[in-house]
């Protein structure tokens, strides 16, 4: 690991350990009746921002993104949210894996003593994903599906600061001048569909060999801050 | 009919003359669903019928309305599956006699809505439609080669896709119910169309007292 990735990783472990020791005291006194905020009907405006990622054997150190969304809690700690995000996976000298992730996802949340809301959720939604400044530059909509998890601290009346873990499982774009890939003339599935119609023959396509996995994971851990009403 | 059929008729007449179903908004149920896969249109040329599973979490918001999130998992072979071929081995040049073992996955993720009608007593039919993200597999390996080959890997690609279908479910005691369900996917892949119909067994389970 790089000192840039541990630099990054210390700062927010250090923003949510100070979080964590600190917010219980705001919380004690907000005045908010305790666990109000994920009963049936609340809802909840955030925006976030933090460190996100690609993986890959071969990937650019992570970088940063942004995002904001909406939870309505529709049934008492059950959450429905809508988030729209903007992640810089990373660059490699100027080319730039990009991801904007459009999603929908529901979340269970829950209390622990009187300022921690963790929540554990899965979502999915269409991820556009685009490499840029390559010199031969790929973008599309690809759909994706995630695990996410964080959790909220109140600091003053109807609001919440957090952190959100997401990993999302998307599709990779096939090998770039600036980004690895799988190599671009093995089969594309899409392909397959038609190419294999008809009786089994050596002629019918063949897989040799090929392993590497097509999709990968997109990281991203962000503090998030939270208006409830 | 034989006796039993008709006892059986007789019952089954009994519960749907009993009094509309109790049931009210606000319920929330967790759904496991297993069953039978069947390819269709021109993914039929590719795969035979398979197996499925699938769980949901669904809440009622309405009297005859429910949404909710649903993972479900496919798994069907080939229609290459057990071929025997001599294949030309690229690493080494010659040719390997080999059985091939082929097979499909899919596995969605998304959402759906459920909308309830004619319910009578214990029995509530419904009408399904969904909408999710689909992930394709295909894989080949061999299941008997007469010499070392690399034959083998596979290949995935993620659509949009979007399910419709009906079922009916009869409420065995409290929040707990079984039930019959007939869906039809359809995954817009980029050059055909993935489809599939299956056929499930359902057993839901809630909070006794919704």
């Amino acid at each position: 690991m790089n000192r840039y990735r541990m630099t990054c990783a210390a700062a927010l472990m250090a923003v949510a350990l100070t979080g964590a020791a600190t917010v219980p005291a705001f919380a004690a006194g907000s005045g908010e009746p305790e666990g109000s905020v994920l009963k049936r009907g609340s809802q909840w405006m955030s925006v976030r921002a933090g460190y996100a990622k690609g993986s890959g054997e071969v990937a650019p150190d992570g970088a940063i993104g942004g995002g904001f969304g909406y939870r309505r809690f529709v049934l008492d700690r059950w959450a429905v949210g809508i988030f729209a995000q903007y992640d810089l996976l990373g660059k490699f000298g100027s080319a730039a894996d990009i991801s904007v992730p459009l999603t929908l996802e529901v979340t269970r949340h829950t209390r622990w003593g009187a300022g921690v809301y963790p929540y554990v959720g899965v979502g999915g939604g269409a991820f556009y994903n685009k490499l840029y400044r390559t010199g031969a530059d790929q973008s599309g909509f690809k759909p994706g599906r995630y695990l996410t998890f964080g959790a909220q601290f109140p600091i003053k009346r109807q609001s919440m600061l957090g952190l959100d873990v997401r990993m999302a499982q998307v599709d990779k774009f096939d090998a770039n001048p600036a980004f690895p890939g799988p190599p671009t003339d093995r089969h594309k599935l899409d392909d397959l569909l038609v190419d294999l119609q008809g009786p089994a023959s050596p002629e019918m396509p063949l897989l040799f060999d090929d392993n590497e996995a097509k999709t990968q994971t997109l990281w991203s851990v962000k503090l998030e801050y939270s208006i409830t009403y | 009919m034989s006796k039993r059929w008709m006892m059986v008729a007789g019952a089954l007449l009994l519960l749907c003359a009993a009094p509309s179903a109790v049931m009210a908004a606000a319920e929330s149920m967790m759904t496991v669903t297993v069953g039978r896969e069947v390819p269709h249109g021109t993914f039929s040329d590719l795969a035979e019928s398979g197996s499925m599973a699938g769980l949901s979490a669904g809440y009622r918001v309405t009297r005859w309305l429910a949404a909710g999130v649903d993972f479900t998992y496919f798994r069907s072979t080939g229609t290459h599956d057990g071929a025997d071929l001599d294949v030309l081995e690229p690493s080494t040049g010659r040719n390997v006699a080999v059985t091939l073992a082929e097979n499909w996955t899919l596995t969605e993720m998304g959402l759906y809505a459920k909308a309830f009608f004619l319910e009578r007593g214990r029995f509530s039919p419904y009408l399904r439609a969904g909408a999710g993200a689909y992930s394709i597999r295909y894989s080949q390996d061999v299941s008997l080669a007469a010499a070392t080959t690399t034959l083998g890997g596979s290949e995935q690609a993620s659509h949009f896709g979007a399910s419709g279908g009906g079922g009916v479910r009869f409420r065995v005691v409290g929040g707990t119910s079984v039930g019959f369900e007939v869906l039809y996917h359809r995954v817009f892949a980029s050059n055909v169309d993935v489809n599939l119909l299956t056929t499930g067994l359902t057993a839901a389970f809630g909070p006794t007292g919704n």
